[in-house]
């Protein structure tokens, strides 16, 4: 699973939590703050995230900034009306100090296995990529994708034009590491860029940037047209 | 009834000339088919006819063997070397199965240079097996066989690595990939056997 740890503002706690999700065979991401979350999660999948609940990141913003992501909020001191305060502003489970570290690492796993494995649907510009449903569309027009062509496409979309780096985008979709010299990406996205060039033609496009990825290139034009 | 003073030891240096350009012809399919994985232009059963060329080409090699009293050399240096010949086209037959057997979804770059190798190393075994009858140009043959196998266990070597480096690389891959990196070795190391074959003959005979 891969956690997404925000730093607070108790460093030797979050860093022996970091330590102890890794230990459990969680790959783990430190970010600092909430735009470093966006940025993170663009960059690969996240399961679950934890935010130090008394630093400066606010709950909502990072609902908005990581949607989908369950989230688990850290306390520096266990206290009753905090932790009822937070459940109800939707955090999707509450840690606190005094608590053991190992029964920390296993609600955080426990909340990362129960999360959807993937954002359910993204739309960017005239492009709409739904997972559940299996479809992808242009302008309400279906495109003719395979299940892998649409997940590369929802993650690109996902990104919103940044660029993704190829190791993450298997990552996500694959759900597994990416070998050293493995073309599975190259050859989805090939076949992804010439389907989108035959059905959607220059205002929907993959960008290669060389020996780091691709990017979703929606023109100005058909932003604007929604 | 003529009776034939001269053997007619051409046609063992014909059917080996032929064996060659199978094997050649059969390591430049697979790597066609590697290169251009998952839809690759060429289907396995070109691969698979080649190999199967090449078994009766071997076979009427042993036909020759078993009706003919004088051979151009010695018998058993003939039959090793019809046997390592017919390897290579076997385990280059295995491996381009091995695309479609596990459903391979892309090429991974380290089975290209392997690929790469492998046609190099079979145009130098079809050299070497259409000089057999004169021996010019059979020792830079021999020499580049080694060199390309050394290369080929290098790049072997780092393809199995690179499926280690992170743990979390899918057992799927690292199974499917495996398999192949080796497949391919094999055959590499198939050429420079049957390189390494023609050498002991060269040896006995020049």
């Amino acid at each position: 699973m891969r956690i997404l740890l925000l730093a607070g503002a108790d460093e030797p706690a979050t860093s022996l939590l970091a330590e102890t999700l890794r230990e459990a065979g969680h790959a783990v991401q430190l970010a600092a703050a909430p735009g470093a979350a966006e940025l993170a999660a663009r960059t690969g999948r996240v399961d679950a995230a934890v935010f130090d609940a008394g630093g400066a990141v606010a709950l909502t913003e990072l609902r908005r900034r990581l949607p989908g992501v369950p989230l688990a909020a850290w306390l520096r001191e266990r206290e009753d009306d905090r932790v009822a305060e937070l459940l109800a502003a939707g955090a999707d489970e509450v840690l606190h100090r005094g608590m053991g570290v190992r029964e920390q690492v296993a609600r955080i796993g426990a909340l990362a296995e129960r999360a959807p494995r993937q954002q359910g649907a993204v739309s960017l510009g005239g492009l709409r990529v739904d997972r559940e449903r299996g479809e992808a569309s242009w302008h309400g027009r279906r495109l003719g994708l395979t299940q892998r062509e649409r997940d590369v496409l929802l993650e690109l979309a996902a990104a919103g034009g940044e660029t993704v780096r190829r190791e993450a985008l298997y990552r996500s979709v694959w759900g597994y590491a990416m070998a050293r010299g493995d073309r599975s990406v190259d050859v989805n996205v090939k076949r992804l860029r010439d389907k989108l060039a035959a059905e959607v033609g220059a205002p929907l496009r993959i960008e290669t940037e060389p020996g780091v990825g691709y990017r979703l290139v929606v023109a100005a034009a058909a932003v604007t047209a929604l | 009834m003529r009776l034939a003073l001269v053997p007619r030891t051409t046609e063992f240096y014909d059917l080996f000339a032929a064996a060659g350009r199978t094997a050649h012809e059969a390591a430049r399919l697979a790597e066609i088919r590697f290169r251009e994985a998952p839809d690759p232009s060429v289907p396995h059963a070109r691969v698979k006819e080649l190999e199967t060329e090449g078994d009766r080409v071997i076979r009427d090699v042993f036909e020759l063997l078993n009706t003919h009293y004088v051979t151009p050399f010695d018998r058993e240096d003939i039959s090793a070397l019809a046997r390592a010949v017919d390897d290579v086209v076997d385990h280059v037959e295995e491996a381009s199965d091995l695309l479609d057997l596990y459903k391979i979804e892309a090429p991974m770059e380290q089975a290209i240079d392997q690929c790469r190798v492998l046609v190099e190393a079979s145009a130098q075994l079809e050299r070497a097996l259409g000089s057999l009858r004169s021996f010019r140009g059979v020792e830079e043959a021999i020499l580049e066989l080694k060199r390309l196998e050394d290369e080929g266990d290098r790049i072997a070597r780092d393809a199995i690595a690179s499926l280690f480096e992170d743990e979390d690389v899918s057992p799927r891959t690292i199974i499917r990939w495996k398999d192949v990196f080796e497949a391919l070795e094999r055959a590499i190391d198939a050429c420079e056997t049957a390189g390494h074959t023609v050498g002991n003959i060269v040896l006995k005979n020049a």
